[in-house]
């Protein structure tokens, strides 16, 4: 009875098409709106991410985010390391900058300043060059994106020079730093090399970079850490949830909320009614069915058997599409960030079978109601 | 045909391919070792600190005592030297010469001794002859041979020889006082040419030298010493504690410092004494903007690292035990 079905469906190839290509929009909508926004949102926490061997943020209590942060006093460091249960400590320095190429360019730019011996805070991959070659002062490595802004449709090529307030910065890399929620270039340089560049600010260390010792329970070094120092100690997690947060509060995901939801009831509406528009054009054949004594239990079968069909087809080519929009928006160098997380998938697939679902319950509801002498009619 | 086997099979393709690229692209989440080890400690409770190493002495900055030019720079930087050693030499030519001068005048200040020295001896003469003129006329006991002018004026010869004698002998004295003064005068100048030459005031190892032949010197304080001596022999570790956390340093607890680079490579410190006076934290980055808004405990250990090359001046990354 299910491959009837399935032929009744495959037979009339117009409408069969019509009902994935909708179910594939609709998901596509669906996914690359949900994609976008997660993207972005999980953007604010690029940086954080890049320094993969850190799981302990410590700041100043008044820093909420990644971007907006105030110094810490230079013997913080040390208070941090003295305390138990953490096993190391590092410096991490963030200092706003102009930042100019040779050809006239102007960017503010995210200069990070990181540990002169450990390099902790350096991003864990590379598009081009080494990044050890920072131990060597007043070079720098910048991010592709920041590349683009200060050497528009220039290859990528070693040696270039950087200005940032008196100092010129040799470029001996370009990292595969994760793209920062602002769009600012990130350069990172070694601490001694940005001291200099941190004019204004008395103050030379932004973050203590550290790693909470095996074994340990993260809160409650977090909270002796905020006992004893008065300073505020996150773990890497916790710190990005903070700037999702800080950036989440500000409006802009309810946009996307609210086309995430028009791509759900556009989809919802056209799935929905292109199937109960199948299912009333092949009344007579069902009809037919029902003379020739097909229970009501094989019925329900065969509706979402080829329910199942069009939205399993429709997912696939819906999500290819996002996938492919994403692979092609990831060429550009600001837009490298954009990715699809897994549940936004499921969940828009499973949207999008949830809405089927009930369109089918509602033909199903339709066709019960069907005499068998319909075949006959019309 | 084609909606029955292709059409499936390509979006299970299409399938495929999403998910292999979805699970690519997803961010990193993994976590990694740093790309070298930072400092840490075992100790379960502790102070952390930063501390800058520095000769046993302290280092010592060697100034001058006078003004001038260095004729000489007798040491080398890294030279062990012993105390008293000559580490430079000002030109000296123009105290040489007030030299000469002084001693030259020391000689004509002594023929001027022995010239008033001949003068008491022609004075003695010449009152030892007016003693005898006087003699002569007073033995004679007839009063009428005499007159009695000729017995005063023999007794005034007398007295004046006698002042004339004594005169002379307060032209030796003053001769020699002023030999006295002459001598003193190339005392003075030897010694300023023995300070030209500036020595070492302990056994040490010279750690910087920043003058050469030829440069000015001038005499007092500068902000650049000329040259920098220290004992090395054992090293110093000075130890900035926040002031927060001066209260958890004891005394004697164990204590270890790591190299800057390498974290590995540490050495035992033994606790040698506080600074009792807690100073504003010095600015180690030379940044002339760094804001000192800390102070800081300073305690003094010392360093026992037998096999690490070290060097005063260094810093390194130390941790103290604490029970508190």
């Amino acid at each position: 009875m299910i491959r009837l079905a399935l032929d009744i469906l495959r037979a009339d190839r117009a409408k069969f098409f019509a009902m994935i290509l909708a179910v594939a929009l609709s998901v596509f909508l669906m996914q690359n709106q949900a994609a976008i926004l997660s993207s972005i949102l999980t953007m604010t926490g690029s940086q954080i991410r890049d320094v993969p061997s850190a799981g302990l943020w410590v700041m100043e209590p008044d820093t909420e985010c990644f971007d907006q942060a105030k110094p810490v006093r230079d013997t913080a460091l040390y208070r941090v390391r003295g305390t138990s249960g953490v096993d190391w400590a590092v410096p991490l320095l963030k200092v706003d900058a102009f930042a100019r190429s040779e050809n006239g360019k102007l960017t503010l730019a995210v200069i990070l300043g990181v540990d002169d011996t450990t390099l902790v805070g350096l991003p864990p991959r590379m598009v081009m060059g080494d990044a050890s070659a920072i131990q060597e002062r007043d070079t720098c490595i910048i991010d592709p994106g920041g590349y683009n802004l200060l050497f528009p449709n220039e290859p990528h090529q070693l040696g270039k020079r950087i200005r940032v307030a008196d100092t010129f910065l040799r470029l001996v890399g370009i990292s595969d730093a994760s793209p920062p929620f602002t769009g600012f270039p990130i350069i990172h340089c070694t601490r001694s090399t940005a001291i200099p560049l941190n004019r204004g600010e008395g103050r030379n260390q932004t973050f203590i970079l550290g790693q909470i010792k095996a074994g340990a329970d993260p809160a409650a070094i977090c909270a002796s850490i905020q006992a004893t120092t008065g300073l505020k100690a996150r773990t890497a997690t916790e710190f990005k949830a903070d700037s999702y947060q800080f950036y989440a509060n500000q409006g802009v995901p309810m946009l996307f909320y609210v086309v995430i939801a028009i791509g759900l009831i556009v989809g919802a509406a056209i799935t929905g009614q292109t199937f109960l528009m199948f299912v009333k054009e092949n009344e007579r054949h069902l009809s037919l069915l029902k003379v020739v004594g097909v229970t009501r239990g094989q019925m329900t079968g065969m509706l979402f058997s080829q329910a199942a069909l069009v939205v399993a087809i429709g997912c696939c080519f819906g999500t290819g599409l996002a996938t492919l929009t994403t692979v092609l928006s990831r060429t550009q160098p600001f837009l490298r960030g954009i990715f699809i997380p897994p549940w936004v998938a499921v969940a828009t697939c499973g949207a999008l079978t949830a809405v089927t679902a009930v369109a089918v319950l509602v033909a199903l509801r339709n066709v019960q109601k069907l005499e068998p002498a319909g075949v006959f009619r019309g | 045909m084609i909606t029955r086997l292709l059409l499936p099979l390509f979006a299970a393709i299409v399938l495929g391919c999403s998910i292999l690229s979805i699970m690519r692209t997803q961010p990193l989440q993994a976590s990694a070792e740093p790309p070298v080890a930072p400092p840490s400690s075992n100790y379960k409770t502790r102070v952390a600190a930063v501390g800058l190493l520095e000769c046993n002495t302290e280092n010592i900055s060697i100034g001058s005592q006078l003004p001038g030019i260095a004729a000489e720079v007798m040491v080398k930087v890294g030279d062990s030297i012993k105390a008293g050693a000559p580490l430079f030499r000002l030109d000296t030519r123009h105290l040489e010469a007030q030299l000469a001068e002084a001693k030259a005048q020391l000689g004509s200040r002594q023929a001027a001794v022995r010239t008033a020295q001949a003068q008491v001896v022609t004075a003695e003469a010449a009152r030892n002859e007016a003693k005898i003129n006087l003699a002569n006329v007073e033995s004679i006991k007839d009063g009428r041979s005499l007159s009695s002018e000729d017995l005063t004026r023999r007794r005034t010869a007398l007295e004046s020889t006698n002042a004339n004698v004594a005169a002379a002998e307060a032209a030796v004295a003053a001769a020699e006082a002023d030999v006295l003064t002459a001598t003193a005068g190339i005392g003075v100048v030897t010694t300023d040419i023995e300070r030209s030459t500036v020595t070492a005031p302990i056994d040490a190892t010279v750690l910087q030298v920043k003058l050469r032949r030829g440069e000015p010197v001038i005499a007092g304080p500068v902000t650049q010493p000329w040259l920098l001596l220290g004992n090395t022999n054992p090293l110093h570790v000075r130890v900035d504690v926040d002031e927060h956390e001066a209260w958890r340093v004891q005394p004697n607890t164990a204590a270890e410092a790591s190299v800057r680079g390498n974290a590995d490579l540490r050495a035992s410190l033994r606790f040698v004494r506080f600074e009792p006076y807690v100073i504003p934290k010095a600015s180690l980055t030379g940044a002339a903007t760094e804001r000192v808004d800390t102070r800081v405990l300073q305690i003094i250990y010392e360093l026992t690292a037998p096999n690490l090359r070290l060097f005063p001046g260094q810093q390194m990354d130390v941790f103290i035990e604490s029970t508190l």
